[in-house]
Order: C-alpha cells, then structure tokens, then sequence
C-alpha cells in the first residue's frame, strides 16, 4: 500500500483577505474513486474544488495528479472536467456545439469529435440528434448536457460543483443515481462537492467531510455513518442525523442532564465504564433508528412525545426529554402509547464526544 | 390595470413627445424639401429635392460627412477598446469601491459638455501641460499639434462619450455568470480564446449598445468638435448649425440634420441586425 496516489493534495491552504479559507488539507484519491467533499457552505469545499480545477492558486501546499506536479499548472492544460451547479452551458452554442467544445480545443478532426460528442451524449442518455440551444431544455437535461460536456474531453479528473442542487427534489434522486451508474461505466476518476448528506452517502465512495476549512474526516460513507469523528459529524450525517445529547457526568454510575434531572442508564452506558470523569461535559450521539420507546424500566430516559411524523415506512417520533429533544424512528406499524414514554438507549458502547473539543472520546472496551 | 387607466398615466408624457419631438420633426421634414428664397428670409414652399443634391454634390458637404462618419467609428472603437478592460475591472475587482469608481466613470455625462472640453483645451493647448511635461521630459522638442485637428476631436469625444460604452458593458458583464469562463478554461481554452468564443459572443448585447450610444453621440456632437477642432474640423453638426445659425438657411439646414438622422437610424438598425444574428444571451 506504498504505492502513490492517484490525485494527491499535501497540506494545501488558502486564505482570502487574511481570512483563512483552509487549513492545510491532506487528501488522497484513489483512480477510479467517486469522492465526495462534503460540508456546510463556507466550510472550503469549493475552494479545494477550485484548486484542483486550477481556477485558484493555493497559498501553498502540491496538489499532485498522476504523479505529476499540476500545482501551478494553468486550468486550460489540466484535463479536468468541470461541471457547475447553474450548469454554465454556453448559451449562444447549441447543445452538440456545447459538447464539441473542448474536443475543438484539442483541434480534434470533425469527424472523429462528432463521434465523440454522439457518445458523450449518449453516455448521459440525451439523444445525440439535438440541435437545440440549451434555454430550451429543462434544468435536468441542461445538467447532463453539462456532464456530457465535461466527460467527452476524457478527463483525468471530474469535478462535480453541488451539481444537483438546483434540481427538484424528485431529479435529485434519479440523476445522482444517474451519476453513480455513469461512473461505474467510465470509470472516471470523480470529485463532488456537496452540501447534502445523503447525496454524498447515496453516490461517494469515500467521503471527506469538511468545516470551518478543516478535513474532519475521510472514510467509506459506512465507516463515517458508524463511528463519526467528531459530534459535528454524528450531528450531520443521516437522516435523521444522529440526537446530540448534552449530558455531564454526575458520578460513576448516572449522568445528568440539561435542567438537572438525573439519568442512570446502562451500566454499558456510565460514565465510569466510558472513562469519563466525574463533572466532565459531553455530548452522546443517539441514532434516532436505534432508540426504542416503552414503559418506565430501569436504564430508560422519561421523555414526552411532541409530535409524530408519519413518513411511510416508518414513524418519526419527536420526544421531548427534559430540556431536550430527540428524534425515534419506528416501523410503521409500531404501536406508539403516550404522551408519556421512556426512551431506551442501545446497550453497547455509546458514541461519546468532547462538550468543548467536540472530539470523539476513546471506546475504552 | 384597466386600460383606460394604463393610457391616462401615458397621456401626459405622449403629448408632451409629440408637441416638443414629433410636431417639430415633421416640421423638419417639410422644410427640407422647401427651399430659401434667395437674398432674404422667406421660403419658397415648392417642393424640391435641391438640398438633398447639394450635399450629395458638393465636395465640401460630402467630405464633412464623410468626416463625421469616420471620426464617429474612431471614436466609438477607442471607446470599446478601454471600456472593455476597465468594465471588466470594475466588475470582477473593484470590490467595495465599485459604486465610487462607477460614479466617477459616468462624471464626464453629468458635467456638460463645455466645462470638460475647456478643460482639455488647457491640457491639449502648444503650452499646456501634455505638450509642457513631454518637452521637459525632452520626448519632443516642438509642440505636437493637439487641438484644431482631429486628434484633438477625437479625444474630446472619447473623453466626452466613454460612460456611454462603460454603463452598458458592465450591466452586461454583471448578468454573465463567470462560470461560463471558467467552464471553457477547463474545457482547454487559453483566455484569449476565451474572450473569443465565449465573452465577446456573451458580451454583443452591451457592445452593440454601447457602440450605437457612442457613435450615435459623436455624430451628432456640436460642442466638442468646435471646442477642439477650433473650426478646422468639419463635422456634419457644425454644419447645420452654421447655415441654421449664421447662413439662416433653414430649409438646407434641415436637410442636412435628416441627413444626420437617416444615418442615426440605419447605424441602429445595423445593431439590430449585429445583435439578433450573432449575439444571444441567457
């Protein structure tokens, strides 16, 4: 596992006016990933996209492709596609001119760039006859015109701008799906920025998520799903995300809570088995889909429930504990008494973060 | 809104047009093809096409004309040519000074004509400050004739005429998303061809309108060209004013400014045509 990465970024920082915009990045790609950068506006992700495009120049730090130095190479020798959230299609070209456009660059013959844009366009299933112009398309098919633009060059790397984000809701879903299958088919080398988690968790191989100008953490979507970093991303991640319960521990045995109520849960779930001392302030991160509600019993959390959501498949059911509240998804079916309810905690090893750090406490067992 | 309504707010403003702009242009128009009785102030009310001829005809018209027509396209390329960057300067980097700077670029709109010009007599004159400062500085050894030639008109006009190029072309530029640039960069496009393909295609609209106020403005400037030209420079304007004003030919006079506007109309046609076939914008 020595061998060298394909797109590699080392340390890699930019600050705009004295306001640092990232921290010196580290990041490794594999070829033929599907990465997602992921994180709230402003957090940098756009930025790196912009530095891997070219379109910005890092303060400092080697962005390295294929094992060359592209750092400072000027975006029009780089070979990256791009694709936009607006789509940017020129709108004085029609659609195949659009397409054609980078093969033209290339000074690729008529003939064979023809060819090309016909398999471009069909790659994105568009027919190839359009001879439109791109106002007369709609925002999804706009989108794949853009992707097919993007894709005809070949390129070493494709950049992915919160491509779906200007979609409804309903072609949200159908065209990320579209573009996983499109990369399982071309295999191209993919970067998206995304703010949406489930988009990153549908599409990405591997997710890098990003706040503040900070890489939290890179991993599988899985992996970041199950043992988040930190409590922003247990926060973030899922939908529901995850419940942050703000708890300090009272003693070995019992936690108390936001308004001062006493909590002993599962000896599992004690501060003393989790080496938290006593007075410390955390956060314990609580999947809304491994919560279980039923009658008072030792271990359980009293709560009242606010109000219930029904979303098909399941209940989404709001409880509010003390100063809290935390979200429960049940099967359908499941029969919900209240408004009186206690709360059951999974009894393994909770997630449990840093109140200050927001860092992810050591599982001591 | 009720149609009624919508045509008792336009009522004021449409009488007001055809009593100070269309009665006195049709009024134009029929004098034009009357003519001055000779040696006093009547009309002879015939109608003839004999002022038309005169300018067609005559070397001395015909050539201002023609002077006006090329200093009006001169103009109107320097224009393009510094709005050009500096638009773009002022929509991608001035930042918070923008307002400031665009403020400053539209001054020379809202000073007049004269006081700008006269100005510039001092700083074009053979002891002003250019000629002053390049003889200093040992560049040139004798003054360079800047004023009463056409060098002088033209940087009178372009000093006079820029706001008209820059107001347009950054209304333009601030609609167009960069991400337009940025996709043909990655597509493999150097920013020459860029500007080629992409900007100046996207850019029509506000170069076609900025061309058309500016040319339309030089060729009908009055104050400027006689300012600077110290009436060595012929412009079609400052011919009509001297058989209005001073010859009190009116009915040539009014020839001559139809003439002016037959050409006004077709250079607006002729952007309509650039626009409608070359440019089109989201």
């Amino acid at each position: 596992m020595t061998e060298t990465p394909y797109l590699s970024i080392r340390s890699v920082g930019k600050s705009y006016r004295g306001v640092t915009a990232l921290h010196d990045i580290d990041l490794d790609v594999e070829q033929g990933a599907f990465v997602a950068l992921l994180g709230p506006s402003g957090c940098g992700k756009s930025t790196l996209l912009q530095i891997l495009a070219g379109l910005l120049e890092p303060d400092h730090g080697e962005v390295r492709l294929a094992g060359a130095d592209i750092t400072r190479l000027p975006p029009w020798k780089r070979n990256i596609g791009l694709v936009f959230q607006n789509y940017a299609l020129f709108p004085h070209l029609s659609i195949r001119q659009n397409v054609r456009f980078g093969l033209d660059m290339m000074g690729m013959g008529a003939t064979e760039a023809e060819a090309r844009v016909d398999e471009a366009l069909a790659m994105v299933g568009l027919d190839p006859g359009l001879s439109r112009r791109p106002d007369e398309l709609s925002g999804g098919q706009q989108q794949r015109v853009a992707i097919a633009r993007a894709i005809a060059i070949r390129p070493r790397l494709l950049l992915l701008d919160e491509p779906l984000s200007n979609l409804d809701a309903v072609l949200r879903q159908k065209v990320r799906l579209e573009l996983r299958e499109l990369h399982n088919r071309t295999g191209i080398t993919t970067i998206m920025v995304t703010h949406d988690q489930a988009e990153a968790l549908a599409t990405a191989d591997r997710i890098a998520v990003m706040e503040a100008g900070r890489l939290l953490q890179y991993e599988a979507p899985q992996g970041l799903y199950r043992n988040p970093a930190t409590a922003f991303i247990a926060g973030f991640i899922g939908n529901p995300a995850a419940n942050l319960l703000p708890v300090i521990a009272h003693d070995g045995a019992s936690w108390s809570l936001p308004g001062g109520a006493l909590w002993q849960p599962d000896a599992a779930l004690s501060p003393a088995r989790n080496g938290v001392a006593t007075g410390a302030a955390c956060r314990m991160a609580l999947r809304p889909e491994t919560l279980a509600l039923g009658p008072a019993a030792p271990g359980g959390l009293a709560g009242r429930i606010a109000a219930v959501e029904f979303t098909g498949g399941e209940h989404l059911v709001h409880v509010e504990a003390g100063q809290t509240r935390l979200s429960v998804r049940l099967p359908a079916g499941t029969p919900i008494e209240g408004p009186d309810i206690w709360l059951f905690p999974p009894k393994e090893g909770p997630l449990l973060f840093d109140a200050n750090t927001g860092r992810r406490l050591p599982n001591p067992n | 809104m009720k149609p009624q309504i919508t045509g008792m707010l336009v009522a004021p403003a449409a009488a007001l047009m055809f009593g100070v702009f269309v009665l006195p242009f049709l009024f134009l128009l029929v004098l034009s093809f009357w003519s001055q009785v000779p040696g006093s102030l009547g009309l002879d009310t015939s109608f003839t096409l004999a002022n038309y001829v005169r300018i067609f005809g005559d070397s001395y018209y015909l050539g201002g004309l023609w002077t006006t027509l090329w200093l009006s396209g001169l103009v109107t390329l320097i224009c393009l040519v510094l709005a050009l960057p500096l638009s773009r300067w002022i929509v991608l980097r001035a930042g918070r000074a923008k307002g400031l700077i665009i403020g400053l670029s539209i001054l020379p709109l809202v000073c007049g004509a004269l006081l700008p010009t006269l100005g510039l007599v001092n700083l074009l004159s053979p002891l002003g400050f250019i000629n002053g400062a390049l003889k200093s500085m040992g560049v040139i050894q004798s003054s360079l004739p800047l004023l009463g030639n056409i060098t002088g008109v033209t940087i009178g006009l372009v000093q006079a005429f820029l706001p008209l190029m820059i107001l347009p072309l950054i209304t333009t530029m601030e609609r167009l998303s960069q991400d337009y640039e940025k996709a043909a960069t990655s597509l493999g496009a150097r920013p020459v061809v860029v500007w080629q393909r992409i900007l100046l295609p996207l850019l029509l609209p506000g170069i076609v309108a900025g061309s058309l106020l500016v040319f339309c403005a030089s060729l009908t400037a009055f104050v400027t060209p006689q300012v600077l030209g110290q009436g060595k420079v012929v412009t079609f304007a400052s011919l009509a004013y001297q058989q209005a004003a001073l010859v009190l030919d009116w009915p040539f006079a009014s020839a001559l400014a139809i003439v002016m506007l037959i050409f006004l109309t077709l250079a607006g046609v002729l952007g309509a045509l650039v626009t409608r076939n070359f440019g089109r914008v989201a």
